[in-house]
């Protein structure tokens, strides 16, 4: 196609048709923009913890860690003992929690051997010493170092105070040291202070524990001979040796899972895209054929015919594209809090996006999609459109599509069942566990069945639509009802193609909405059941989302001491400390609990499957030969062991072998949960740390004093008494980070939904011009044209949110009870939101009838000779 | 030279609607040689629009042969027709068929450009064809904002840019008034007259018809009178 053409027939008329081309390129644009928008949050998910890693680990090559709970510092003797190794640096990394604007903060405390650090760390601070006095800095316990934007953000300077909140409770620190923002000081985001590491444990509660040693090898040592030296030196520690980037690797392993459903979203959005520029394709080539047809007559032949429908998608596809990398990182920036709220939640780990990663192949794999989506949407209806008998569009005498047609449908919507049901079989026979290229077949299979399903269900509807409107009462209403009807299943492609794309992009948000409501009432629900007592002391932060500071074991007899708690079996209150670590190749969680009251057992574990109340706690609080332990569905479904099985668990203090008594229900972790005495976890990971202490009262009605003498008691200590209720609070706003980021997602899509109803119904109608100045010809009144169009995208847009309905309801169904346990381990309960649904549903037939409402005034503003002189 | 630019023998073209197969050409021979003017007249159905399409490379018969220049256009693939009807034929249709997102310059030029020639070769052709149609100040107007003689003239200049042997006009005064009847037709015979072109006319109009040099009847798919 030559410049002149291109120009001409396709640019001109992309201007000329703007509000119905503007609205196919938005809907490009937003199916584009989410797309690239989680390509960028995946990648920027592992490249900000990759980066931090390295920053924190700097010069190290090796580095010894556990992935969670920290270690005795013993190892360090051992380590510095090993052939090869010239430096052995230790590192803590603690929580540190401040208050700002009434909230509570928190920033990564890195604890290291300053004297030592150097070799490995590089601190910067604007060419001038990094501390005005090194040896008052290191004298100071309280002596803390900050990167300098964060300085400026919590408005300090040198020698200012901060007051900060340990496992002893609240202290004061001074701030001596200012770093430039480079190097360590950068590492997640710049939230992070530096102090000497034997103040640092002790505030943290820390004292004989270490969390990291980074290692310099000697010049010319084997760094990998090294490494599996060191392994054998550790052996049966539960340590890890590896390198920044091994960490990172098994990070990106751990987040798979999630970017996966991410991902999964991004793809979806880009087929909706898909469908609404077919629509926009195969409108724009009903509503042109004489066109074509005459520039065929004139010499046009069927490829450049062919040609030239082609560039006009690709040309909008470009600045749909374009506009959607625009807006992809943008809605990227947006998303990142989110995305680490939800990440941190669900990993039970601080998980910070620290900064986008935009990648030049994320750009080209988006854009090259939003144009591969409009091509291939144009193919097919830009083939058979240069293929149109030319003397017969000439006349504007258009095929009547309904004949001869339903033998065709009906194999396709066979094909497509047969689709739906084998992609619930492979579902159901978990594959995609085993080979992850299964997940893309069920995914095609899914696509497949929508397509050709999809147009099945609209013909039922509408062939039983037809049946009820010819049995109700003669007059005017049902004759324009049925005509609008039968215009609709005349033009069975356009209908179904206008329909196939308001299916898909209201599916879409009736899955991630059943998703988000599903697994919000069930951890919810988990929530009410497990937390059941009075009150909860824990200090300050967000106790479920872990992040508050954990605290020393040291304060319960002084907690015990307050008049009011209730005893029972000699038992006031009862800790819980959690950790995360590596385990069998993955992270889980081992929570650790103090005997509750007996009467309060079965509270305290939502118990699937096991022994009787009494026996559990027999096994697991009673000291015995064996140690035995409950675990979580996730547990049985990752490392496929059943209840009786004997596990192996890694601790800082060597193997521990446990014996599972019995299941239960947690979502703190995906891969699993293991639930322990905390005598046996202070035994083999040797951390008096706690979490929090559950009590009940003698007298639950005076709960309220009791909480206000105990934080005016405990304020010293950084301590708090939370009621059931605040901790569910705590438990909801930790579910809302999780779920958060869906709501753009949820936005993004309804947004794309109704972009493709509008631009659907309006060309639509647009597209019938003609026929509508025939109906006025032929003693149509305006009101009548008004309602036959009105009728019109009430039946569209009604039979889109019924099909999405379907379709939407099975999809969620599955992806809550088979896909979402087998990627994210957790059994989910399906919750179907129906009042929500309902409001998209409706609003969908809303913007519907809105959307019908102008092109009909379009239409009656005309006189019928107007009409039908009109070329469309 | 041969003054012979169409000639069809023993075209056939039947036509399948529902379950009814309908002959449209029942073995047409007809000739027309350059400077002729041939009005093709007939009932609707009698097959006249079915011989224009045929001569045009709109569609293919089922039988016979047409011949265009002494060539046989019936066995080219649908690349050759096109290039045929963008350079040796021009097209004149009754509602006009007008592209209306170009203006009349650009209307004019579209065969041209079909042609891979860009605007600026094609542009003073078309502005002289637009002058001669006397619409020389009417170029960058679009169609919708042309009159139906306006519009038909823009069609005409539009069929005579690549200077064809053969001009084909299916019903060219069936929507517009007598007066710019007149004037299409005097344009029309005028071609034939002064430029010796070869036009093929279909209509169903007696007054149309005089203004051609030969008329042509048919009925039920057959020539009534002798080509």
């Amino acid at each position: 196609m030559t410049l002149d053409l291109w120009r001409r027939l396709v640019v001109r008329r992309v201007v000329e048709k703007k509000l119905r081309f503007g609205l196919t390129l938005l809907g490009i644009a937003v199916g584009i923009a989410l797309f690239l928008a989680i390509q960028i949050l995946n990648h920027s998910t592992v490249q900000s913890f990759r980066q931090s890693l390295e920053r924190v680990s700097g010069q190290a090559a090796l580095t010894v860690y556990t992935g969670g709970a920290s270690f005795s510092e013993e190892v360090l003797a051992k380590v510095e003992g090993t052939e090869g190794v010239k430096y052995a640096i230790p590192l803590v990394e603690a929580r540190a929690f401040y208050e700002a604007d009434g909230q509570f903060q928190s920033f990564t405390m890195l604890c290291v051997d300053l004297l030592k650090d150097g070799g490995v760390r590089s601190y910067q601070s604007g060419g001038r010493d990094l501390i005005e006095d090194p040896l008052v800095f290191l004298n100071q316990p309280d002596s803390l170092m900050l990167p300098r934007a964060f300085t400026r953000k919590l408005g300090l300077e040198m020698e200012s105070p901060l007051e900060l909140f340990g496992a002893t409770g609240r202290k004061r620190f001074t701030l001596r040291g200012i770093l430039d923002d480079d190097g360590a000081a950068k590492a997640y985001g710049g939230g992070i202070g530096i102090m000497d590491i034997d103040g640092c444990r002790q505030t943290f509660g820390k004292v004989g524990l270490l969390d990291k040693i980074d290692i310099v090898p000697k010049e010319g040592v084997d760094v990998a001979a090294l490494e599996a030296r060191l392994r054998s030196e550790l052996d049966g520690l539960g340590l890890k040796v590896g390198r920044a980037n091994d960490q990172a690797a098994a990070f990106e392993v751990m987040v798979t899972a999630f970017q996966k459903m991410l991902s999964f979203i991004g793809w979806l959005a880009v087929l909706v895209s898909f469908f609404i520029v077919t629509d926009t394709v195969q409108v724009a080539i009903a509503e042109r054929t004489k066109e074509i047809a005459t520039l065929r007559a004139l010499g046009a032949s069927r490829r450049r015919s062919f040609g030239l429908l082609l560039w006009e998608s690709l040309t909008l596809g470009t600045l749909g594209s374009a506009l959607g990398l625009l807006l992809g990182v943008l809605l990227a920036h947006k998303l990142m809090g989110e995305i680490s709220a939800s990440l941190s939640t669900q990993f039970v780990r601080d998980i910070e996006i620290d900064a986008i990663h935009v990648e030049f192949r994320h750009v080209v794999m988006a854009f090259a999609l939003g144009l591969t989506s409009c091509f291939v949407a144009t193919l097919v209806p830009a083939w058979k459109a240069s293929r149109r008998d030319i003397v017969q569009d000439l006349r504007n005498r258009t095929e009547d599509e309904s004949s001869g047609r339903s033998g065709g449908d009906a194999w396709k919507a066979v094909v497509g069942t047969v689709a739906f049901v084998a992609m619930a079989l492979l579902v159901r026979a978990r594959w995609s566990a085993r080979w992850p290229a299964f997940y893309g077949v069920e995914a095609a299979l899914a696509i497949v069945a929508l397509i050709w399903l999809g147009p099945a269900l609209v013909d039922l509807v509408l062939g039983g639509l037809s049946r009820v409107v010819g049995r109700g009462p003669p007059g005017r209403t049902r004759f324009l009802a049925a005509l609008a009807l039968d215009n609709l299943r005349r033009n069975r492609e356009r209908t179904k193609s206008n329909v196939l794309g308001l299916v898909v992009s209201l599916g879409l948000v009736i899955v991630i909405s059943t998703i988000n409501a599903s697994a919000r009432s069930n951890i919810m629900g988990w929530f009410r059941k497990t937390l059941h007592s009075d009150l909860v002391v824990s200090s300050y932060g967000n106790l479920l989302n872990n992040r508050s500071q954990v605290f020393s074991e040291d304060i319960r007899s002084r907690i015990e001491a307050m008049p009011g708690l209730k005893e029972e079996a000699g038992i006031k209150t009862y800790a819980v400390r959690w950790i995360n670590f590596e385990h069998g190749g993955v992270d889980i969680t081992v929570k650790a609990f103090d005997p509750p009251p007996p009467s309060h057992l079965l509270d305290v574990f939502d118990l699937i499957e096991g022994p009787s109340a009494k026996e559990i706690y027999r096994k697991i609080f009673v000291p015995g030969d064996r140690v035995y332990a409950l675990a979580s569905s996730s547990y049985f479904r990752t490392f496929g062991v059943k209840i009786g099985d004997e596990i192996e668990i890694r601790t800082t203090s060597g193997p521990l072998r446990i014996v599972l008594a019995g299941s239960v229900v947690d979502y703190a972790s995906p891969n699993g949960v293991v639930y322990l005495s905390r005598e046996v976890y202070r035994k083999y990971w040797k951390d008096p740390l706690v979490a929090a202490y559950f009590m009940n009262l003698e007298n639950p009605s005076r709960l309220a004093d009791f909480k206000a003498r105990f934080d005016r008691e405990f304020f010293d200590v950084g301590l708090q008494a939370l009621s059931n209720h605040a901790v569910l609070e705590q438990g909801e706003k930790s579910v809302n980070d999780a779920f958060g980021f869906t709501r753009a997602i949820e936005l993004s899509a309804v947004l794309v939904a109704l972009f493709g109803l509008v631009n659907t119904l309006f060309v639509s109608v647009l597209g019938r011009i003609r026929e509508f100045g025939m109906l006025r010809s032929v003693g149509s009144s305006k009101s009548q044209l008004r309602k036959l169009v009105l009728f019109e995208a009430v039946i569209l847009s009604g039979v889109g949110a019924f099909v999405a309905l379907c379709f939407g309801y099975a999809l969620s169904r599955f992806w809550v009870l088979e896909s979402l346990p087998e990627m994210l381990g957790w059994p989910l309960r399906f919750v179907f939101p129906y009042a929500s649904v309902l409001k998209v549903l409706g609003l969908g037939i809303v913007v519907g009838i809105v959307s019908g409402w102008a092109p009909s005034r379009l239409v009656t503003g005309r006189s019928p000779t107007e009409l039908m002189r009109e070329d469309g | 030279m041969n003054s012979v630019v169409v000639e069809a023998r023993g075209v056939r073209k039947s036509y399948v609607q529902g379950e009814t197969r309908f002959t449209a050409l029942d073995g047409v021979d007809l000739r027309v040689s350059r400077g002729e003017f041939v009005c093709l007249m007939g009932k609707s159905g009698s097959g006249k629009s079915t011989l224009l399409h045929l001569v045009g490379g709109l569609e293919k018969p089922d039988g016979g042969e047409i011949l265009v220049e002494g060539q046989s256009i019936s066995g080219f693939s649908d690349e050759h027709l096109s290039r045929f009807r963008r350079t040796r034929l021009g097209f004149v249709f009754q509602f006009f068929n007008l592209i209306p997102t170009l203006n009349a310059l650009e209307n004019v030029a579209l065969p041209r450009l079909l042609e891979g020639e860009g605007m600026a070769q094609v542009e003073t052709k078309a502005r002289e064809l637009l002058k001669r149609m006397d619409l020389g100040h009417r170029l960058e107007h679009k169609p919708n904002q042309l009159s139906g003689g306006e519009m038909q003239r823009v069609a005409l200049a539009r069929a005579l840019v690549s200077d064809p042997a053969l001009i084909l006009a299916d019903e060219p005064t069936g929507a517009l008034d007598s007066k710019t009847s007149d004037t299409v037709l005097t344009l029309l015979r005028s071609l034939a007259v002064e430029n010796g072109q070869a036009i093929l006319m279909v209509t169903h109009d007696n007054k149309a018809a005089s203004f051609g040099s030969r008329l042509v009847r048919m009925q039920d798919g057959r020539l009534a009178e002798t080509p």
